[in-house]
């Protein structure tokens, strides 16, 4: 295994570099976490208004709109009395008065009754009240005129209003983009960086010509060589990836660990260091210089996190840029991420563009190998 | 038996024929010198004995087995100093020798032993930690002689290694070839330096547009050419009857004459310096210092090829 120590041991000496891209990632991150605001707006949850209802009718259809009311509102109870109730108003210890008139049974059965709401100045839920009392109204006839009594009617009515059902939204967003996705959606720049940095110099450094030769002339066979150096840059890659899941983990305090989508986004990223292994290897492949690694890394790492939605959204490109882009695996690896990080719930049809930003760059690490021995068997047939 | 037997080979880079029907035999315990200049095909011998280039023809046989790629017993017994320094600068002296013994030795114990000797051996004990960066021209050298010999080949291939070297550290280097070559390994040595392929080689071969045009020991290539001594003397106001005459002695086959100063070539034979200077006497010629030379490799290249040997 010398050759793989060889690789370890240069590892080593380079790690001062690697350890400063590394911290400039992790500020890159915490940065950005800090300066974004989190928004409710994407968000919907059950309102509870202050209602109070002034019942001149007293039959059951008026008490039961109370109860059903009262399921999702707060009942404020106050005397039939025009100024105490302005004064509730005026002070909002209510919001809505609902004034059920005498003889509203009756008449609200045939269809033609109104009940009067009063509600406060400006105030916008008005139409949301209205609803609740035109559901109460329109359920109870349908029940009554499916043969069921009107105290049934009722209590089936009320029933219905108990019932919280599951929602999930099939095509848009449903889920908070949680902090620690941040630190996933800048992985693409870590691991571009980095290991184009650090397999890129290793690669450069054992390449050089004289010191390729004074291996080649040892009994160490070429698959042995190449199946160390693969081992070597393995474990480096592999070993940068395991750091680097670290940083959501601590972040979110391991609230990342209950992500429902964990093993995506655990495999999205390992697919994800291995297409950038592959860009990392022909970068070392082509560039000769070891001086030159770092400037290619840090062209590299920049133009294909910005083309690709690491640090601007994509929505913001526009549609030439987004298709040309589609070739490169960070754009299906942000797209992945962005799909984990909003669906709470991942239907077919996003599983569907997960599975195909796998797929994507799966097929651009294995071609980025292939083109890197392409290269590397050309400039061998050149020297001999 | 020849350590390495190389037979017709040819290696043509496009149109141009580097190596031409080369044909040579090293024996066992031998320094063996490939003497050319730039560009006349030892390098490229050197890289096909190794299997690091493809050859059109021939055969290369190394330790009695047909040298290619995957020949990895053969390798394990062979140790290379390049031309060019080849060492990691990110390694320091001692980590640089045990990653390329390493390559042959497997076991720590005693490559920790071998390791040490080199050091020792090419006199770098007081570098062990330093990088490659911080040594000398000469220095660095040693580290790349070590780091071709640590696992103690039985043979050692030394390509031009003491190109832009200061005296003091040749002369260390071949020492220390030579040194090795008495404990037990064959060497074959490159150089367009001729006094070093005097110094140290025990057989030559004189190579030149990818051929061998004379090969043996040093003394036998002398015997090889014409010129047995070559006399220098400092006189003053000779005419052109005069170098005639001289040039009408026994064994003289050449004469120049300028700066004051008569160069003349003559065969093998005695007396040959006894007979001009009775002439100058005769001729009341006064003469100042007297030089007398044997042929070198220079003048044994220079008869063979017809050209200097290009520095």
């Amino acid at each position: 295994m010398r050759v793989f120590k060889g690789y370890m041991i240069l590892m080593k000496r380079n790690l001062g570099l690697i350890l400063l891209y590394f911290g400039v990632f992790v500020g890159i991150t915490v940065l950005i976490q800090s300066s974004v605001t989190k928004s409710d707006e994407t968000a919907f949850s059950l309102s509870s208004m202050k209602i109070t209802v002034i019942d001149r009718d007293g039959g059951e259809l008026a008490k039961g709109l109370g109860k059903y009311l009262g399921v999702n509102n707060e009942l404020v109870e106050y005397p039939d009395q025009k100024d105490t109730l302005r004064d509730a108003l005026y002070y909002r210890k209510t919001e809505f008065i609902i004034y059920v008139p005498e003889q509203f049974e009756k008449l609200c059965l045939k269809g033609d009754e109104k009940i009067g709401i009063t509600s406060v100045p400006g105030s916008y839920t008005e139409s949301y009240v209205s609803y609740q009392v035109d559901s109460y109204l329109n359920q109870v006839k349908i029940y009554e005129e499916s043969g069921y009594s009107l105290a049934d009617a009722i209590d089936k009515t009320i029933e219905l209003q108990d019932i919280q059902p599951d929602v999930a939204i099939q095509e848009g967003s449903n889920a908070e983009f949680a902090d620690y996705m941040y630190a996933f959606r800048y992985f693409p720049y870590l691991f571009l960086a980095t290991l184009c940095c650090a397999i890129g110099m290793l690669l450069v450094i054992f390449r050089r010509e004289d010191v390729k030769e004074r291996i080649a002339c040892s009994p160490v066979s070429s698959a042995r060589k190449t199946g160390e150096m693969v081992l070597a840059l393995g474990v480096i890659s592999v070993g940068l990836w395991l750091i680097s899941l670290l940083i959501p983990v601590f972040q979110s305090g391991g609230a990342v660990l209950q992500n429902t989508h964990l093993c995506y986004l655990i495999a999205n990223s390992f697919l994800l260091l291995l297409s950038c292994m592959g860009i990392a290897i022909i970068t070392g492949t082509l560039v000769k210089n070891a001086e030159l690694v770092t400037n290619v890394a840090t062209t590299v790492s920049l133009g294909i996190s910005f083309l690709c939605g690491v640090f601007v959204p994509l929505d913001i490109m526009g549609s030439n840029v987004k298709k040309v882009v589609q070739v490169l695996p960070v754009y299906w690896y942000e797209t992945v991420n962005d799909l984990l990080g909003n669906y709470q719930v991942l239907t077919d049809s996003v599983k569907m563009t997960i599975y195909k930003g796998f797929i994507v760059q799966l097929v651009f690490a294995a071609a980025c190998v292939c083109v890197a021995m392409l290269i590397n068997k050309m400039q061998e047939e050149n020297m001999k | 038996m020849a350590i390495v037997h190389i037979e017709n080979l040819v290696k043509r880079y496009g149109d141009f024929i580097a190596l031409d029907h080369l044909n040579l035999d090293i024996e066992q315990g031998e320094i063996f010198g490939l003497l050319g200049p730039n560009g006349s095909g030892k390098s490229t011998t050197i890289n096909c004995i190794l299997s690091l280039l493809k050859y059109d023809k021939g055969t290369i046989t190394v330790f009695g087995k047909e040298m290619k790629p995957d020949t990895y017993e053969s390798k394990k017994r062979i140790g290379i100093v390049q031309q060019n320094v080849a060492v990691f600068d990110q390694l320091s002296v001692y980590e640089n020798i045990d990653f390329f013994c390493g390559l042959y030795v497997k076991d720590k114990v005693k490559r920790k032993e071998l390791v040490e000797e080199a050091i020792q051996f090419v006199g770098l004990e007081d570098f062990k930690k330093s990088r490659p960066k911080k040594l000398s021209g000469g220095l660095l050298r040693r580290l790349n002689i070590a780091c071709g010999i640590a696992h103690k080949p039985e043979l050692i291939i030394l390509d031009e290694p003491t190109v832009a070297v200061d005296p003091q550290s040749r002369n260390k280097i071949l020492t220390g070839i030579q040194d090795l070559n008495q404990a037990g390994a064959t060497i074959i040595y490159t150089s367009h330096y001729m006094e070093e392929v005097e110094q140290i080689c025990t057989r030559v071969a004189i190579i030149d547009h990818g051929s061998c045009r004379a090969i043996g020991t040093t003394e036998e290539l002398k015997g090889m050419i014409k010129t047995g001594e070559t006399i220098t003397i400092e006189a003053i106001a000779l005419d052109d009857g005069q170098i005639s005459e001289i040039k009408s002695l026994t064994n003289v086959y050449d004469i120049s004459y300028e700066e004051q100063q008569i160069k003349i070539k003559c065969s093998m034979g005695s007396h040959n310096l006894t007979r001009v200077l009775n002439y100058l006497q005769e001729q009341n010629i006064s003469f100042g210092r007297v030089f007398t030379e044997l042929p070198t490799l220079n003048d044994v290249f220079l008869e063979i090829t017809g050209t200097q040997l290009r520095d």
